[in-house]
């Protein structure tokens, strides 16, 4: 059984369409990377599947439960790290996690908890002075309260000094190896490179690509990225390589004249010819594989 | 059923914000002076005035902002979710803000009731504990009231408004509405001195007079503003003060259910 499944899922904000139509399916045991840049509609996604609002059309289901319909009993298989939330001031991280404790009627040791998330020395200040990172912290522990099934969360990263991303990394990984599914938004790629087992990319709400990354960059074809330094400067060569077929980002790095090249295999000599047309010497040339950076530009039509 | 859940942090929010001793000592100094101040036969009057100005203060102002405020500021995506439906939150919101308001009505009474047993003696007990009685259900209603406010409020700022509208309405403002009414329906010229007798039946509707009525309808003197009818008995005071309790609630409920967070 699918741990997420997404249907046609349309969600009209006034006169904003938020999502357009999605399909999407989440498999049990993976950890799955939600991309896309801000404003595409991935807190919307995350908000539907946890009924904090309703679809204009279509439907989400977790583990075969109606979103809407069984929203009590998507909760108590669910932990959640949501977007835009607020902790109360006047309660001590102690106070919040024994709340949830309470509330998914868990066994969890606070103490426990909150060393995982590296808070264990500030278990009984009040929230009121933690900061965006410490309060980050403290929520990814309510969402681990109750052994869930499934960790939905929606920029865990955010705030995270590099100790806290490190923890993140881990506790994702700990969470699927216990046999968790793991979903998780985010627009920066590092952290989703050095976890997911297979990303989906959300643009201006139409999910435009869904898949492993290895086989993002076969769909992509953007296999490798050519770095060619040249003994002068390319000047229109460069129009010539950018109208050959399936060659992507040309781009001239303002410092060192280097010009990066995404392209398939096939295409590498064509691209070098074009370069040298000019009577320009290539001094070096370095391939590598394109990172998800250049897939997720080449998908957002953002700057690489 | 999850709503016990809610009632337990909202029931100890004000202890942990520290609000708890703000309020406890206004209420203390508030019923403490009031009865060093009064004879014997003032007693039952002085306890009513108390029981209307106080108790809708108290559990309005205490508990518009409940279901507004944490929805506003983002607190609810985190209550949210835990498998609480938006109904639990509502009820254990309502369920917690009532048994806050009433040991707080009942700490002043307590108050009242010591010094008015050292001044009064004995005879004294049973007004209080009638008084007592009906403050606490006076302020049950007005707490569940508000929380349905809250949950129907869309902003913080519109649940104050909306708040402050019936704090004003139960201070007397409801009371004048029918003179309004009346004045209005005459083509708005001065209405006809005989009053009908739906105004008084009216300004029994007001929940500060279910109060009085509920209080009065189980003491041996009973001074009245209204003339006697069924209007005026304690059961028809603890009806009108049950509504005042569950169709705002019901309507909050059913409106905060159906939002988008």
């Amino acid at each position: 059984m699918a741990a997420i499944e997404l249907n046609s899922l349309r969600k009209q904000f006034d006169d904003v369409v938020a999502l357009r139509d999605i399909d999407l399916t989440v498999r049990e045991g993976e950890v799955f990377g939600f991309l896309g840049p801000n404003g595409a509609g991935k807190s919307t996604t995350i908000d539907l599947l946890l009924d904090y609002v309703r679809p204009t059309a279509g439907t989400a289901t977790v583990f075969g439960l109606d979103t809407q319909q069984e929203t009590k009993a998507v909760h108590r298989r669910v932990g959640v790290l949501p977007d835009a939330y607020h902790l109360d001031a006047h309660l001590s991280a102690r106070h919040h996690v024994e709340f949830a404790i309470d509330s998914m009627d868990a066994a969890d040791d606070p103490d426990a908890l909150l060393d995982r998330v590296g808070l264990g020395s500030v278990a009984d200040r009040l929230v009121g002075g933690f900061s965006t990172g410490m309060e980050q912290r403290l929520v990814l522990a309510l969402a681990l309260v109750g052994t869930p099934e499934l960790l939905i969360l929606d920029e865990p990263s955010t705030g995270l000094d590099p100790d806290g991303a490190r923890r993140l990394r881990t506790i994702v990984r700990e969470e699927r190896d216990r046999g968790a599914t793991v979903f998780f938004s985010s627009h920066i790629l590092g952290q989703v490179e050095a976890v997911c087992d297979r990303v989906g990319i959300l643009v201006d709400g139409t999910l435009v690509a869904e898949d492993s990354i290895e086989g993002l960059q076969e769909t992509v074809g953007t296999k490798e990225t050519l770095r060619v330094t040249l003994d002068g400067h390319p000047g229109e060569t460069l129009e010539s390589v950018r109208q050959l077929p399936d060659v992507q980002n040309v781009t001239v790095s303002e410092t060192d004249g280097v010009v990066s090249v995404s392209c398939p295999d096939h295409q590498k000599a064509a691209v070098i010819d074009g370069l040298r047309e000019n009577g320009a010497s290539v001094l070096d040339i370095q391939t590598s594989e394109a990172s998800l950076d250049e897939l997720f530009a080449a998908h957002t039509g953002a700057d690489g | 059923m999850s709503w016990p859940v809610v009632a337990k942090r909202r029931l100890l929010d004000p202890y942990r914000s520290r609000y708890l001793w703000v309020v406890l000592g206004v209420t203390v100094l508030l019923f403490g002076g009031s009865i060093n101040m009064v004879t014997s036969a003032g007693l039952v009057s002085i306890l009513l005035g108390l029981g209307s100005l106080f108790v809708p203060l108290l559990a309005i102002v205490g508990s518009y902002r409940t279901i507004a405020e944490p929805h506003q500021t983002g607190s609810l995506r985190v209550v949210l979710s835990y498998p609480h439906s938006r109904r639990d939150v509502v009820v254990g919101t309502a369920v917690g803000r009532s048994l806050f308001t009433g040991a707080i009505v009942s700490v002043g009474f307590l108050v009242a009731g010591v010094i008015s047993l050292l001044t009064f003696g004995i005879d004294s007990a049973v007004p209080v504990l009638v008084v007592w009685f009906a403050a606490v259900l006076f302020g049950v209603s007005l707490a569940v009231l508000a929380v349905g406010i809250s949950a129907a409020a869309r902003t913080t700022n519109l649940a104050a408004i909306a708040s402050f509208t019936f704090v004003l309405l139960f201070f007397g403002g409801w009371n004048l509405l029918p003179q309004g009414i009346r004045y209005a329906l005459n083509g708005f010229s001065s209405p006809p001195p005989t009053q009908p007798e739906w105004v008084d039946v009216f300004v029994a509707l007001n929940p500060t007079q279910a109060f009085i009525h509920l209080a009065q309808g189980f003491l041996p003197t009973r001074p009245m503003l209204l003339e006697p009818g069924v209007h005026t008995t304690a059961w028809f005071g603890t009806l009108v003060l049950l509504g005042w309790a569950l169709v705002p609630l019901s309507i909050g409920s059913w409106l905060f259910e159906r939002r988008d967070l």
